[in-house]
């Protein structure tokens, strides 16, 4: 990335005076300063960003109701025209779920007869806001979004966003007014993961595709297309067992995992504070960064 | 018209401004949430449109700084690394206005072809960056439809433009 400075002068020739030509080579290293200043220490711009996303807040809030409501016209349309079909497929799929119900209230009366035994203390009610999406991922290489709930609903940075299907993401950035949300497939999410089934622990990583990857899976894996995987709650930034994804393709390419919660069509968001203070959950203090800040900030490197 | 006091002197401000009000407002659109049913979000270019256009026709209603402050307003809002698009869009910015001597006169579908050759370019630039900010190599797909569905756009936002351009000469 380094450039001839001629190179430049010759390319601008035509703006006109020496003036133009100086502030548009300045502006130039300015913003190249900025990005590596910026990469170095991502917590350099923090109030910069957040002050600018707060700002932005209300207008995309208000902008992104018709978008909305477009495209469940649409969604309504289609819905309308497959409606026997997606009937006949609901009412297996109540049948198959009143079982599973029975289990599960089997199950759970079990389980809190053996935990009484146990003298188990359950964890705390993990404390969830609810915030709509109101802005998309700024391009072709982030997978992030934005939610019209902030510090002052009580968000807090390092909250786990969840949908009515799975893990969505986790709270990188936190406004008075929205909160950005970073996606598990991500570039930049690294998210600690166990098969449910073998139990075998991973660390999911997004590549900004669709189906992010399962990292440092164990040699000796038995990791099987259908496995489902969730949580591990190693790192204390995510309590056990939230639902994830499930395995869709295991290849020289690695272990693929489809998200269960659809990024691409996500409308509302469920904030969840389960009160941990995991190494990816600091408070986030813009004028002093706490010592953990900065641990967060040299791991994240 | 009546004429009173500084007013046509501020209407002429607000007009010279617009063009960047006008680009602010279309990054702030592009972020709205579509609910597309595609695998991988869309978000159409609009600033690198706008950048094109006015530099192409009348740079002094977008100079540099304003290219800077665009760049900077995209990436912060977008949950980019802050600098990427200033970056990219002032080489864009010098690229263009470069190249206007080339441009003057030409019909629209040759400026239309050649805001594609230009998405082409910093497509591929702001891949490259991309690819060695993260140490690497991104998928190119996502850059290629997110250039092509710009390039579609390009009629559409320039027309917009057109009609604030005129309605600026029309009052200079």
């Amino acid at each position: 990335m380094r450039h001839r400075p001629e190179n430049i002068l010759r390319m601008t020739a035509p703006l006109r005076g020496f003036a133009h030509r100086f502030a548009y080579v300045f502006l130039l290293a300015a913003a190249l300063g900025i990005l590596l200043l910026g990469k170095a220490d991502p917590l350099v711009f923090q109030r910069a960003r957040t002050t600018v996303t707060d700002i932005t807040a209300p207008v995309l809030d208000a902008l992104s109701r018709p978008a909305v409501t477009v495209s469940q016209v649409i969604e309504e349309a289609r819905e309308l025209a497959r409606l026997r079909e997606e009937n006949i497929v609901l009412r297996a799929e109540n049948e198959r779920l009143l079982k599973w119900q029975n289990a599960a209230r089997t199950l759970l009366a079990e389980n809190k007869q053996l935990q009484a035994l146990l003298g188990f203390r359950p964890p705390e009610d993990a404390k969830s806001v609810t915030g709509r999406v109101i802005g998309d991922s700024g391009g072709a290489f982030v997978r992030s979004v934005l939610v019209n709930a902030g510090a002052r609903d009580g968000v807090r940075k390092g909250d786990a966003a969840l949908t009515g299907k799975g893990l969505l993401g986790r709270v990188a950035e936190v406004g008075e007014r929205a909160a950005r949300v970073l996606l598990i497939n991500d570039l930049n999410s690294r998210i600690p993961v166990v098969i449910e089934r073998s139990r075998e622990r991973a660390i999911l990583a997004g590549d900004n595709s669709v189906t992010p990857r399962l990292l440092y899976l164990p040699i000796t894996t038995t990791v099987q297309v259908g496995d489902r995987v969730v949580t591990s709650g190693h790192g204390g930034a995510f309590p056990v067992g939230l639902p994830v994804g499930v395995v869709t393709s295991i290849s020289d390419d690695g272990v693929r995992v489809l998200p269960f919660a659809d990024a691409t069509n996500v409308e509302y968001v469920r904030l969840m504070d389960f009160g941990l203070q995991g190494i990816l959950n600091v408070s986030d203090d813009d004028d002093q960064p706490s010592n953990a800040a900065k641990r967060q900030a040299k791991g994240r490197r | 018209m009546l004429v009173f006091g500084n007013w046509p002197r501020v209407d002429l401000a607000l007009r010279r401004i617009t063009p960047l009000l006008l680009t602010l407002g279309l990054v702030i659109l592009s972020q709205v949430p579509m609910q597309l049913p595609s695998p991988m979000p869309i978000t159409p270019g609009f600033a690198v449109i706008a950048v094109y256009f006015w530099a192409l026709h009348q740079p002094d209603l977008i100079p540099a700084p304003a290219v800077f402050a665009i760049g900077i307003f995209q990436d912060i809002l977008g949950g980019l690394p802050i600098g990427l698009n200033a970056f990219i869009l002032l080489v864009l910015y010098g690229i263009v206005v470069s190249q206007r001597r080339y441009f003057f006169g030409k019909s629209f579908g040759v400026l239309w072809w050649g805001f594609a050759t230009v998405a082409v370019v910093i497509g591929a630039l702001e891949w490259a960056m991309m690819s060695i900010l993260s140490a690497t190599v991104l998928s190119v797909m996502p850059i290629v439809v997110e250039q092509l569905t710009t390039a579609a756009l390009y009629p559409v936002v320039a027309y917009v433009f057109v009609l604030t351009h005129r309605s600026i000469l029309r009052e200079a």
